[in-house]
């Protein structure tokens, strides 16, 4: 029997899970006698010692779940989580970002072409749905037909466009003419 | 309120934790905060980690209660999971001292038969932490696992995932080693 297997065996007696402490040698014996005396001082030394848990103090378990969120109320607020915010996503894309946000865009291609800085820009997807917006706004509070107020901005815009345009390039060739 | 609960059955405490039962929460805390804390304080080497480990572990306890079984080993279950906290703990931290060093193991220790025979009935409790203080953090676990927890050596070998043999030989070695670290103590006192 090699020695882990001898040690193995002594605390196999210890614990009382083997009854074979009459085939131990005298040395075995001796051996296992030490461990038991051991082991008491030991079980009396841990079970009649304090363990300082300072680091501990003031931690109440139910407390803090009362502080934090527990996993059953912590789904709840995700759900709330959620259609708070897909509540107002939806509120900002319907109402808020695609007229006002293509308003300003236009607004801004407008300012741009009517100053002369940039060459008026070639209607994009989202102007012609905003267009389509003002057409329906002002032709159901004008009783208009949308149809025909969108042709109507569809045609005033281009025209500006083209006007702008036209400044522009008088503009450049006014400047040519000056510097040349 | 709190004394209804201190003197009952471990099971009971369970079934009305399981019912969400604050208060058996909290006798459950009071019976195990000082032995996981102590078997976290050696694993970590840190008594700050080990709160934080401690804290955790009982936390976690209180989101999972529902699925606690009152019939099966509730401290060994609860060992093991502050245990694998300490060790995610120690993997986040780097540069945390590791507490697996059982190089000791394999030192030529006294016989504990030696210890008795030269000091019998001399032995004071306060000799006794002095040495335990002394062992390296792992026999220091193992001493926690087995003496303040009263864990088998089947439990400790769930906990810290090693075999059962292994962990009947360390415990075996663990106490030849403290007995050493006591003879030089008791001699020294000499």
């Amino acid at each position: 029997m090699n020695n882990k297997d001898r040690e193995e065996k002594i605390q196999l007696i210890l614990d009382g899970k083997l009854d074979d402490e009459n085939e131990l040698s005298q040395d075995e014996r001796r051996e296992l006698n030490g461990h038991r005396k051991l082991d008491s001082l030991l079980s009396e030394a841990f079970s009649n010692s304090d363990v300082d848990t300072t680091p501990l103090e003031g931690f109440v378990p139910y407390k803090r779940e009362r502080r934090s969120f527990p996993l059953p109320q912590l789904h709840l607020v995700a759900a709330a989580a959620v259609i708070i915010i897909v509540a107002a996503a939806s509120f900002f894309f319907l109402y808020t970002s695609a007229p006002e946000g293509d308003g300003a865009k236009l607004a801004r291609y407008r300012e741009a072409a009517l100053n002369g800085e940039a060459a008026p820009p070639v209607l994009e997807q989202s102007q012609k749905q905003y267009l389509d917006y003002l057409a329906d706004f002002y032709g159901s509070y004008a009783k208009l037909s949308p149809d025909k107020l969108r042709d109507e901005l569809n045609a005033a815009w281009e025209q500006s466009c083209v006007n702008a345009f036209e400044r522009v390039l008088t503009e450049t060739e006014t400047r040519r003419h000056r510097f040349a | 309120m709190a004394g209804e609960y201190s003197g009952m059955e471990e099971r009971q405490v369970l079934i009305r934790f399981r019912n969400g039962d604050s208060e058996a929460g909290n006798e459950l805390f009071r019976r195990y905060r000082d032995r996981v804390f102590a078997m976290c304080a050696n694993v970590t080497g840190n008594r700050d980690l080990a709160a934080e480990a401690v804290q955790e572990a009982f936390y976690r306890l209180l989101r999972i209660r529902n699925k606690i079984d009152p019939d099966k080993n509730f401290s060994a279950f609860l060992h093991k999971m502050a245990y694998n906290l300490c060790m995610d703990e120690l993997r986040r931290k780097k540069n945390a001292v590791s507490w697996e060093d059982f190089s000791w193991v394999e030192e030529e220790l006294p016989s504990v038969d030696e210890l008795f025979a030269e000091n019998e009935h001399k032995i004071e409790m306060k000799e006794v932490w002095q040495a335990v203080e002394k062992l390296p953090l792992s026999a220091k676990t193992l001493m926690e696992l087995r003496y303040r927890s009263r864990l088998s050596p089947d439990e400790i070998a769930n906990i810290l995932e090693l075999p059962a043999s292994t962990v009947r030989v360390r415990l075996y070695r663990a106490r030849k080693a403290l007995a050493g670290m006591l003879m030089s103590l008791l001699r020294e006192k000499k």
